[in-house]
């Protein structure tokens, strides 16, 4: 079983809930990443998204201040989607999915450990190191067609 | 084998290239899509994404020129009412822009002075699309995305748009037990053809 630990990015760009709006949106295209984690005081306060610095920034908001004077804490989300470094990427797969998440935290415990992406599964996938395996009982036929056979599944 | 057709997303949410920069904003995160295909008549002449906006929206009030970068640098192109923008078109602009951009910027109620209704989709846009055939296999697509650093893939018959694969969309598929690595056990020289014996 492929684990997070496995595909996660290590040491991922963090961001403080003080830094501007501008700094964040300026790291985030610099690094080509679409979210990062805020910390403060070596704890994991939130996460920052692309979404979330262009939602404040295209939100219109006639009495704001510039985005150099607007802070991350005010943009980011503060409930944190994180599992553990052994957790298998097929359940943290699904996890994304249920939250509706691009990228979860890799936590052991307190300790942010990396960070694991949409990418990252995909990345995964592309180097065939996901796969659900399923034993087909006919090694002389063309396994492919046999569509019957499909929820067979090894024990 | 799982295909894009089989994963991909039909209903593509898709953007003119003359619409302007805060309704660009606006759809990706009333829709919550990272990235929109941008059609002209029925033509697809660009991608935008999330990045790409706030790449734009980080660049407003002192744009920094990049000297690694020196084509951002070459000389202006002209960009014909009608003809395809330029690439240095958006780029080109900022040189000449002044501190009051920040002001402007923050200043959205008078619309004349809105930087983020000013431009348009075409000029932030990413004019190299991603396409895939809908008979592509999903490790391909993702293979695609790894190698051009992307999150999604238009998946085209010829001219016609069929959907959009995301990232995301692979992940659902993984979450979902989709990918299956069908073996069949009494053949010992595949397994070890592929694998090698462990």
């Amino acid at each position: 079983m492929l684990k997070l630990r496995d595909i996660l990015t290590p040491d991922p760009i963090t961001v403080s809930p003080e830094m501007s709006v501008r700094e964040a949106m300026e790291l985030l295209v610099q690094h080509h990443v679409s979210g990062v984690p805020v910390v403060s005081g070596g704890r994991v306060v939130g996460v920052v998204s692309s979404k979330d610095l262009l939602a404040l920034a295209g939100g219109g908001d006639t009495e704001a201040a510039p985005l150099t004077e607007r802070v991350v804490r005010e943009a980011m989300t503060e409930s944190i989607i994180a599992l553990p470094p052994e957790a298998d990427v097929q359940e943290a797969s699904e996890l994304m999915e249920r939250a509706g998440v691009h990228r979860l935290l890799v936590m052991d415990g307190d300790r942010l450990v990396g960070i694991v992406s949409a990418l990252d599964v995909a990345r995964a996938v592309a180097e065939h190191r996901i796969t659900a395996r399923r034993y087909i009982f006919n090694p002389r036929g063309q396994p492919d067609e046999r569509d019957d056979l499909d929820d067979q599944r090894a024990p | 084998m799982l295909t894009v057709r089989d994963i991909m997303t039909q209903d593509v949410i898709t953007i003119p290239p003359e619409a302007s920069v805060r309704d660009a904003m606006r759809l990706l995160l009333e829709r919550g899509v990272s990235g929109l295909p941008v059609v002209a008549g029925r033509r697809i002449v660009g991608v935008v994404s999330a990045t790409d906006l706030l790449d734009f929206a980080a660049s407003l009030p002192d744009l920094v020129i990049d000297v690694d970068a020196p084509e951002k640098l070459g000389p202006a192109e002209v960009w014909e009412d009608g003809a395809e923008p330029p690439a240095a078109y958006f780029s080109e602009m900022w040189p000449e822009a002044s501190a009051e951009l920040e002001t402007r910027f923050a200043a959205t109620e008078h619309p004349e002075w809105d930087v983020l209704e000013e431009h348009t989709v075409a000029e932030v846009m990413n004019r190299a699309v991603c396409a895939l055939p809908p008979t592509a296999s999903v490790p391909a697509a993702a293979d695609y995305m790894r190698r051009a650093g992307i999150h999604r893939i238009l998946v085209m018959e010829g001219e016609q748009l069929l959907g959009i694969v995301s990232a995301k969309d692979i992940t659902r598929a993984v979450g979902e037990r989709r990918l299956i690595d069908r073996r069949p056990v009494f053949d010992a020289e595949r397994l070890f053809d592929e694998r090698g014996w462990q």
